[in-house]
């Protein structure tokens, strides 16, 4: 046993003693064997001193249970690190930002509250998966789609409040965003229901988010200030039909051009899919399978031009993509709806795309009709066809795509262990792209991590489509010197980025403290209006230490994560 | 069925008749998968070998199975190339101990699995169901 930091052992087991009379004492876990378990699976600081550890984990099954483990926590002043599955792999897992908090494991509680399927919303607990919500809608019967996120084996309440994304629909990606209503237990033990939930006779907890007064369910986002116990979601009819369009343009100067169309389609609601840019002669899109990649690494020709130190030539790029008949660039725009529609919409922009000069558009698989047949659903996830994560069913393609690459980046001294990812926020724009691939090139580089062929075909994911998130991915080692290199480099990623003022939307549980230092305007005016508020809601300064950089009052300014 | 499963599906089923009798909502509260592995951990029975396919189905064919986009049946695929089925299901060398260390502790993209998502007991009984095939063959313990 190794209690909380400042904590004695006495005081510990007591507390430990009072959660178990709630929980049950199967459920209060301290051995040491266990608490390797709510770590992060994916640590750069595996099986170092400085790793972030807890010290137990408490798993209830009901908000009465939280409600309960709070007022103990604050009796006994003891560290709460709560969590939906924690499989928020690449951003900590489960793992806590002050060591020594005692985990509080929702898994437990996965209760699918209600399924309407007239005004198509659910109400469910954190320990909820999108494989859960997903089986649960399909065994009875529900003509309703789910906006759906790759790997889908974690929380549905947890991907949102991290403000997570999902891959299907222009709407309804943002999952923070189609949440509606919350059950929270603040750190005091309260509980409070957001929006219509605070109307106790109401029915309309997941149909109207606002409720009166001020909306304030963003300061429950990325998890400091309370506790979600329930959460509502707006779900969609089920899509009778999916298709998708491929769209080459042919010089490196295109690009504005087609992030012009595509904004213009996107924007206005007339492509309701995710896009998905690509540089075809610079590699593979991401999700492509082991084959593509082997085929495009053994392609002796292009490797020439792309193996070079910084930027390849562009009118090189452009002859090889005109001899494999491919495009510079490249969009993968997608449609969701009647059959008939999406056929109209997807024309409309086949004509607007076609205006771009060289540009060429094929149609990209075949047009897929909901609900799928058995022989449909099985050549989902293959060359040509719709991942399964763009119709809304749930998988772990994207998980087995970023396996693949961590493999190829395993080396006998320094086996892949997993990854990190660095996602920020950059502008959605050519010169912002390309400005943001020169600045992270000459980052890795200046760092000492060599860059495969086609780094400078990275393109930006879409998931909020009227931003581009600039995706580097760290591969974490068993080699603790490799992963000290790694945990400098996204570090210095943060600092480089702040300085061409892009920021990350969420960052791994070791940087939360920098991140939210670049978001300094006025003198970090920010910070301080979280602090003050975290000073009111948490008192004792119990809950969730450290998380988005937001400390209790004593221990502000203490901890070096 | 657990008896909190039960009575979960109990109030569900009384919950859908009182939302579909003014035509609106049909209200469900159920609970995801829980195995009722209790007193089966050790006994290589087919009850035994049942919650453990149960366990396999909820937590290991997600990446374990056939087809495409398995990330598990991919790795290894990668790293026997070909000397051992890349499925867990169709090998005959695995033991309860090798399941229950690749469970607990990972191997490097997949993450180890706390005992709130695969308890103890459910852990036993995918050690008998992964192990059934080399169990039944002949000279193994459920060899008949």
């Amino acid at each position: 046993m190794r209690p909380p930091q400042g904590m004695s052992e006495g005081a510990f087991r007591a507390a430990l003693g009072e959660f178990a009379r709630v929980v049950g004492e199967q459920w209060v876990f301290s051995d040491e064997e266990d608490m390797k378990l709510y770590g992060d699976a994916y640590s750069p600081r595996y099986g170092a001193e400085n790793d972030l550890w807890a010290s137990a984990a408490i798993a209830p099954e009901s908000a009465e249970q939280v409600q309960e483990i709070m007022r103990i926590a604050n009796r006994y002043k003891v560290p709460i690190y709560a969590f939906s599955t924690g499989k928020n792999l690449g951003y900590g897992g489960s793992a806590p930002i002050y060591s020594g908090s005692v985990m509080l494991d929702l898994k437990r509680m996965n209760k699918i509250i209600e399924v309407d399927p007239l005004r198509h919303t659910a109400i469910v607990e954190p320990g909820v998966t999108l494989f859960d919500l997903y089986t649960h809608l399909k065994e009875n019967g529900y003509k309703m789609s789910i906006e759906m996120m790759d790997p889908a084996w974690g929380s549905v309440i947890g991907n949102a409040l991290d403000h997570g994304c999902a891959h299907t629909t222009t709407y309804g990606r943002d999952r923070f965003h189609d949440h509606c209503g919350m059950e929270v237990v603040l750190p005091t033990g309260e509980l409070v229901r957001t929006g219509m939930g605070a109307m106790p006779e109401s029915d309309m907890f997941a149909q109207f988010h606002y409720g009166f007064g001020p909306f304030v369910d963003g300061i429950f986002s990325q998890s400091n200030f309370g506790v979600v116990t329930k959460m509502g979601f707006q779900l969609r009819p089920e899509h009778e039909a999916y298709r998708s369009l491929m769209v080459h343009v042919p010089k490196f100067d295109d690009l504005q051009k087609l992030i012009d169309v595509e904004s213009l389609v996107t924007h206005s609601g007339i492509a309701n899919g995710m896009t998905h840019f690509g540089s075809p002669v610079q590699g593979p899109a991401m999700g492509a399978s082991h084959d593509t990649m082997k085929a495009f690494m053994g392609d002796k020709d292009l490797m020439k031009v792309l193996a070079v130190d910084g930027r390849p030539d562009a009118g090189k790029l452009e002859a090889a993509a005109s001899d494999r008949g491919v495009g510079f660039w490249s969009a993968d725009i997608k449609f969701h709806g009647p059959e008939e529609v999406i056929a109209a919409q997807a024309e409309y922009c086949r004509g607007k795309f076609e205006e771009i000069p060289g540009a060429w558009v094929d149609d990209h698989g075949p047009v897929v009709t909901l609900p799928l047949s058995a022989d449909v659903e099985a050549k989902l996830n293959t060359e040509g066809q719709a991942e399964k994560v763009h119709l809304g069913i749930p998988s772990l393609n994207r998980f087995a795509f970023q396996a693949q690459f961590n493999d190829m980046l395993s080396t006998p001294d320094a086996p892949s262990a997993g990854h990190l990812f660095f996602a920020p926020i950059i502008p959605k724009t050519a010169a912002g792209l390309l400005k943001a691939q020169d600045v992270f090139w000459d980052v890795l580089k200046e760092l000492g991590m060599k860059q495969p062929p086609g780094f400078f075909g990275r393109m930006p994911l879409g998931w909020y489509y009227r931003s581009f998130i600039y995706l580097v991915a760290f591969n974490v080692t068993k080699n603790a010197d490799v992963n000290k290199g790694v945990e400098e480099g996204y570090a210095r990623c943060i600092q480089v980025a702040a300085e061409n003022g892009w920021g990350e939307y969420r960052t791994h549980a070791l940087f939360q403290d920098q991140v939210m230092n670049v978001y300094n305007f006025n003198d970090g005016a920010l910070k301080k209006m979280l602090e003050q508020m975290k000073d009111t809601l948490d008192p004792n300064g119990i809950l969730a230490a450290g998380k988005s950089g937001i400390w209790p009052a004593h221990l502000r300014g203490q901890v070096k994560v | 069925m657990t008896q909190r499963t039960i009575l979960a599906l109990a109030a569900s089923a009384l919950l859908v008749a009182c939302g579909s009798s003014d035509g609106g909502s049909a209200d469900d509260e159920v609970v995801a998968p829980v195995f009722d592995t209790y007193g089966y951990a050790a006994d290589p029975s087919a009850k035994g070998v049942e919650l453990g396919r149960q366990v396999y189905t909820q937590w290991c064919a997600i990446c374990h199975e056939a087809g495409p986009g398995m990330a598990g049946t991919e790795a290894l695929e990668r790293k026997y190339k070909g000397e051992l089925p890349p499925l867990l299901r169709e090998r005959d060398d695995l033991t309860p101990e090798t399941i229950e260390s690749f469970v607990r502790e990972g191997v490097k993209s997949m993450p180890y699995f706390r005992k709130t998502e695969i308890s103890d007991e459910e852990l036993a009984t995918l050690g008998l169901y992964l192990t059934e095939a080399r169990d039944q063959a002949p000279g193994g313990r459920l060899a008949k």
